[in-house]
């Protein structure tokens, strides 16, 4: 099959790892050519200009009709992902931008990293496509992730100390107001104290709240924490936190190491949604690579503008810079709602979460 | 002091062997490149079209004469070798598409793959160079990248005109020509003796110069991928190319 429909819209993004770019340039690779080793991609993917890299449908349900978008990956490397934003990585999601319009998208979502273009400046929708950062749909999957661990847990929010990392974000900050009066205590961290500072005294009158850059010294003090730091520097151990706490990491790498210390933590990889209609790509790529407990699962920063074109709403609906609000969210995931997208099931890298399996 | 001496003087013999074989590399793809354009005349049915390919065959002779130049105020002798064995390989491929009276896959493969490769390597040569041979690599780059424009517009109405079978085509062309060039800047050399270094190959000794094979590889990569896409083959087809060769 040549013939492929044009996209409407666009996911950027970028891998991880080495190890996944790997397996991505080997599946790529002729039978018979050796994997290259990491040494050799090094070589190679750097210079690659950003570019679509898979072709995929998406729909509401499994029986309705397939919108068609592309992936396009920026090839941002896990390196420059450890490094504060360079003007190369700004200029890779640009690229990235431009290739998704010379498609002829309506539609694109800045997924995982590349949103941070909109924490370097204002980004501006090219007319005839929109750009989001994803954001949105992020919070509400995370906000309804913690709500579905505490329940399963047979806990109470009320009763929790909720810590957020990376609270200035634009996904920090937009968990932080929707909580905000919901926890026993609400505890921000984030390197930027005047930041975070600022973002406090705004939910200071919702309930008791205390605001630090000193994250170990609030980890000891939560019961709950949503990671979304977008630095892999301030990754921390899971043996910082307190013994049965429950862990949303929803951090571009991954915020937690994990190193099994025998005291039992509930961790879940947060922002993930479950589409009904599934999410397939032409060439099959997604399928291979991207493997979770459930079928259909997709971050949820990638899915927003897919819900934004199944719904018909070409629009900028994230535009960044910690403008999320609690109406917001919900207003998203209602719309997320109507085109099949849920919560997905509570996993993390060992697989479903044993309450999940139990239900 | 002479012009000869100015430049040579300023730069160690190490350096200046570098320089050589680079040269080496540069005229003999300038003199591959006018070969190529001299044998595209015959593709083309009208004069103005003749006419347009021996004077592009003129000015790809006429960079081969300033490196020639540049190499002599170095006080170096480039080799000169047609029969190189890369060379003489991408010669071939290029000379099947004459003979298949096949303009199209001509132009991709002087104007497309070689010019990717000179551009590059000659702005990064232009980078490290001294003075007047800088200005020369510059120079000769900035006009390959003229050519590159107007071919970039012809391939694009041969995509537009028939988008899967232009892309398969360029696949062969791509396995073909752009393999040879990757192996020309692998870290093995394939074929032994490129035949155009003086002593041992020149990759080694890049970073005399301030340069290293796998810079001077990438720029190409990227400068390839980024004329295609501009020509708007699509990106997963040209990154399943690239994926592919050798390193």
């Amino acid at each position: 099959m040549n013939a492929f429909p044009a996209p409407v819209f666009a996911a950027l993004g970028h891998q991880e790892s080495w190890s996944q770019i790997s397996a991505i340039v080997g599946a790529l690779r002729a039978p018979g050519q050796a994997l290259l080793t990491e040494a050799e991609l090094r070589e190679i993917v750097p210079w690659i200009p950003p570019r679509t890299v898979s072709r995929l449908t998406i729909a509401t349900a499994p029986d309705a009709s397939r919108i068609h978008g592309i992936y396009v990956d920026t090839f941002i490397t896990p390196d420059e992902l450890k490094l504060r934003p360079t003007r190369r990585v700004l200029d890779k999601v640009r690229d990235g931008i431009r290739a998704a319009q010379l498609e002829g998208v309506r539609v694109a979502t800045l997924g995982g990293f590349t949103s941070i273009l909109s924490e370097a400046m204002a980004i501006e929708s090219d007319g005839a496509m929109a750009l989001t950062t994803g954001n949105t749909l992020t919070a509400a999957l995370i906000v309804r992730g913690v709500e579905r661990a505490v329940n399963l847990l047979g806990r109470s929010l009320d009763a929790e100390t909720l810590l957020i990392i990376g609270a200035t974000g634009d996904v920090g900050s937009a968990c932080a107001r929707c909580f905000a009066g919901r926890t026993r205590r609400l505890l921000l961290a984030a390197r930027n104290g005047e930041r975070l500072e600022r973002e406090a005294a705004q939910l200071r009158n919702f309930g008791p709240l205390e605001a630090s850059t000193n994250v170990l010294e609030l980890l000891r003090q939560s019961t709950v924490v949503i990671a979304v730091a977008s630095t892999p520097e301030a990754a921390f151990g899971l043996n910082a936190c307190t013994p049965q706490a429950i862990v949303c990491d929803a951090g571009y790498p991954k915020n937690i190491k994990v190193a099994p210390d025998g005291v039992r933590r509930h961790v879940f990889w947060g922002g993930m949604g479950r589409l009904a209609g599934g999410l397939r790509s032409r060439d099959g790529l997604h399928e291979r690579f991207y493997h979770f407990p459930v079928a259909n699962v997709v971050h949820g920063c990638m899915l927003e503008g897919g819900v934004l074109a199944m719904a018909g709403r070409f629009e900028a609906f994230s535009t960044g810079r910690g403008r999320i609000t609690p109406d917001r969210v919900e207003e998203m995931w209602k719309l997320a709602g109507t085109c099949g997208v849920s919560l997905a099931p509570l996993f993390n890298e060992i697989g479903l979460w044993p309450e999940e399996i139990a239900l | 002091m002479d012009d000869t001496c100015a430049a040579a003087c300023e730069i160690s013999e190490q350096q200046r062997g570098v320089f050589a074989d680079v040269l080496s590399q540069a005229i003999t793809g300038e003199l591959i490149g006018m070969a190529n354009y001299a044998a595209m005349v015959r593709l083309y049915p009208d004069p103005d079209g003749q006419c347009d390919a021996l004077v592009r065959a003129n000015t790809e002779l006429g960079h081969s004469e300033r490196f020639r130049r540049a190499a002599r105020e170095l006080g170096v002798t480039p080799i000169v070798n047609l029969e190189a064995p890369y060379w003489k390989r991408i010669r071939t491929s290029f000379l099947r598409c004459v003979d298949a009276n096949d303009p199209i896959s001509c132009l991709v493969i002087q104007e497309v793959m070689l010019e990717s490769f000179a551009f590059s390597m000659y702005h990064a040569v232009a980078d490290v160079a001294q003075d007047r041979l800088s200005k020369v690599f510059r120079t000769i780059a900035d006009e390959e990248e003229g050519h590159g424009d107007h071919a970039v517009e012809e391939l694009k109405a041969a995509l537009a005109a028939d988008r899967v079978g232009f892309e398969d085509k360029l696949e062969t062309l791509h396995d073909e020509v752009m393999t040879t060039l990757a192996q020309m800047l692998a870290v093995k050399d394939s074929v032994g003796h490129c035949g155009l270094c003086h002593g041992e190959c020149v990759k080694g000794a890049l970073q005399h110069v301030g340069l290293d094979r796998a810079t001077l590889r990438g720029l190409a990569l990227n400068r390839y991928l980024r004329t295609l896409d501009r020509i708007g083959v699509r990106g997963e087809r040209s990154l399943a190319w690239v994926a592919r060769l050798p390193v």
